[in-house]
């Protein structure tokens, strides 16, 4: 990945988004950034590198308390709604979220403060889309005088 | 740790190079022209303007400490500081205010005045270029906060900003790919180096080894040799005046590191740091805040009363889309109209607590304990609240608040604001809050049992160790404190030199 660290520099044992856990991260992500539905799988793959990047800089404690509170995700999916959260309809996704977000919990409010922040450095995070949304930066006039 | 394999010895040694660090680097830096020996250490890398990408995430890896991640134990706050060479004037916005006279009055130290600040202030407004950016530089983002002002009839005014041949890329916040920002890296270091200090990047202070009246040993590791005259590996670094410019989280933690937790009453304690909340609002037509310097305008229309200041503001799409509550895609929807947000940034001015405190691990790394008490929950959502006044007064069509019922708030409800934002919807862990302004920690007072040092940043205690940074401050400075850590960092100097004139006359 041109300026940003790629995945490949990580130590297997710090790379905290692959299989099943990545799939559960994704289907997270997608209800609290819609917009990270639509990636293609280039644009997944800088999500996850972004996200794995930031992560294996975290201590190892605080790379367990996140897959904890995924695993309360789904354990609350299930009794709440008889599903893995990934397999959960839409509204009933955003509901199970909603608990964790306005919880009376802080150490609740935190988890999901953590993991909002996460799904949005692997969308908002990408330079790439950032034309997107409209986020031009003004070039060094310099820069481009050199250019020419 | 294994045994140390070279040792260096200087006359002086400076740990830490932001806007304390490396303006006491070019004070003394005199010095050696009648041959001391002064070396200034630094815990990053030294960047060149040439590596400057302006992409976010990676420019954030690079530039701060913990990626800019740095959380308070209970991690309901971000805290945002630098390393390398420059420290955090690399990142800074280069906003330059001047010390206000009500804050100094509550330091209460003796010879700590604006008689004595105010001209070492002035040094640096001119040596950094300070000055007040003309008008058709200022971009809409920052117009459109004074025109809130004006129409509410709340006191706004304008920064300076200490820039030269500044483009307004407006990537502050991410390093300046064009070196217009002034910060010590582009004026102080390269002077101090100019007249003979050597500065050594990559290098991490482990601990004190030995302080007494003859000097101080430091034991260091130099992490990275490529910018360095030495290797990768541990050093002893004998000294006979050594300063600790390290910041408010990490001289605390070198000091606690060396000696200890309970050395002092009130090491790492009675920190401060303007915890802060980005507001957003759009409006109908551009704003642009990416097209020009990100900030010019301040209000301090409830700096005495509310205890909060509010500033204008410009973020990167994540710094940005982190700060915003909420999820789904009305969030989305709301980013995704970038170039048509105001932003405006509200700090508290926080009081001095004894219990908000930098600590160490058991490896001696820091941590901070920074409790966001009742009054400063009430400052935040009556910041809001005036925040959301101001955005709405300058014509925004709906806006996102943090600690309101609801993630948006639209111009037709501007008139329920105050039923709208309330202390009942307003849930710390829900909201961002984080913190550039880091004080306190090593105070300056007088008696060993209330202060870390004297009031001229001695350690109690040590002849020979200093500390010139932000970690001094008995309570928070009110404004953005860059050129206040320099007055006081040439007020150290001048007080080393001093020192250094009776040393020499006892000999």
């Amino acid at each position: 990945m041109d300026n940003q660290t790629s995945q490949n520099n990580i130590a297997p044992s710090k790379v905290f988004l692959y299989g099943n856990m990545r799939f559960r991260f994704e289907a997270l992500q997608h209800t609290l950034v819609p917009r990270s539905q639509r990636f293609s799988e280039i644009e997944k793959k800088r999500s996850l590198d972004l996200i794995n990047t930031l992560l294996s800089q975290q201590t190892t404690s605080s790379r367990i308390k996140l897959a904890l509170f995924i695993t309360l995700i789904d354990i609350l999916s299930v009794c709440c709604h008889a599903r893995l959260f990934r397999k959960l309809p839409a509204n009933k996704q955003t509901r199970v979220l909603q608990f964790f977000f306005n919880s009376t919990f802080a150490l609740f409010r935190k988890g999901f403060w953590g993991l909002n922040t996460l799904a949005r450095l692997g969308v908002y995070g990408q330079k790439e889309l950032h034309e997107e949304i409209g986020y031009h930066l003004r070039v060094d006039p310099d820069t481009a005088e050199a250019k020419q | 740790m294994t045994e140390p394999n070279v040792q260096l010895e200087y006359d002086i040694v400076i740990v830490g190079s932001g806007a304390g660090g490396g303006t006491a680097a070019k004070e003394l830096s005199e010095l050696c022209q009648a041959g001391y020996s002064i070396a200034l250490l630094e815990l990053g890398p030294r960047f060149k303007a040439s590596d400057n990408t302006r992409d976010e995430f990676p420019m954030a890896q690079q530039y701060y400490y913990s990626g800019g991640g740095f959380q308070t134990q209970t991690q309901d706050m971000t805290l945002a500081f630098a390393k390398g060479v420059g420290g955090s004037t690399n990142v800074y916005t280069g906003v330059t205010f001047k010390l206000p006279e009500a804050a100094v009055k509550k330091w209460n130290i003796d010879g700590i005045n604006l008689t004595d600040l105010n001209p070492r202030m002035d040094k640096y407004i001119e040596e950094n270029g300070a000055h007040f950016e003309s008008e058709e530089n200022i971009n809409k983002n920052n117009k459109l906060f004074k025109q809130g002002c004006e129409k509410l009839g709340w006191h706004v005014d304008q920064f300076a900003i200490n820039t030269r041949h500044c483009a307004g890329l407006s990537t502050c916040n991410l390093g300046c790919p064009r070196s217009a920002k002034q910060g010590t890296a582009i004026v102080q270091i390269p002077a101090a180096e100019k007249n003979g200090v050597q500065v050594l990047p990559n290098c991490r202070i482990e601990k004190i080894l030995e302080s007494s009246n003859s000097g101080i040993t430091l034991l260091a590791q130099i992490t990275e040799s490529e910018s360095n005259h030495y290797e990768t590996g541990l050093y002893q670094i004998k000294a006979k005046k050594v300063i600790l410019s390290a910041g408010t989280i990490n001289t605390p933690a070198i000091l606690m590191r060396s000696f200890g937790k309970e050395f002092n009453p009130v090491i790492g304690r009675y920190i401060t740091c303007h915890p802060a909340i980005i507001m957003a609002s759009e409006h109908t037509e551009e704003v642009n805040g990416t097209q020009g310097p990100p900030k010019n305008y301040y209000s301090d229309q409830f700096s005495e009363t509310e205890r909060f200041l509010l500033e204008s503001c410009m973020y990167f799409p994540f710094s940005f889309a982190r700060n915003l509550v909420g999820f789904g895609p009305e969030v989305d929807e709301f980013i995704s109209r970038y170039p048509h947000l105001q932003m405006t940034l509200a700090l508290v001015l926080d009081e001095a607590h004894k219990h908000n405190r930098v600590t160490i691990d058991k490896q001696g790394n820091p941590q901070v304990h920074y409790d966001l008490d009742s009054n400063i929950q009430r400052a935040f959502i009556k910041s809001i609240r005036a925040s959301a006044k101001l955005m709405f007064a300058a014509g925004a069509k709906r806006l996102h608040a943090p600690g309101s019922k609801h993630f948006f708030i639209r111009q037709h409800e501007a008139e329920d604001l105050d039923k709208l934002i309330s202390d009942k919807q307003f849930k710390l862990g829900q909201v961002t809050i984080a913190s550039a302004h880091l004080m306190g920690g090593c105070k300056m007072g007088t008696s060993p049992q209330h202060s870390v040092t004297n009031s001229w940043g001695k350690v109690h205690g040590h002849n020979n160790l200093y500390i010139a940074d932000g970690s001094l401050f008995p309570s928070c400075s009110e404004v953005n404190p860059y050129l206040t850590i320099m007055a006081l960092a040439d007020r150290v100097s001048e007080g080393l030199k001093r020192d250094l004139r009776n040393d020499s006359s006892r000999i």
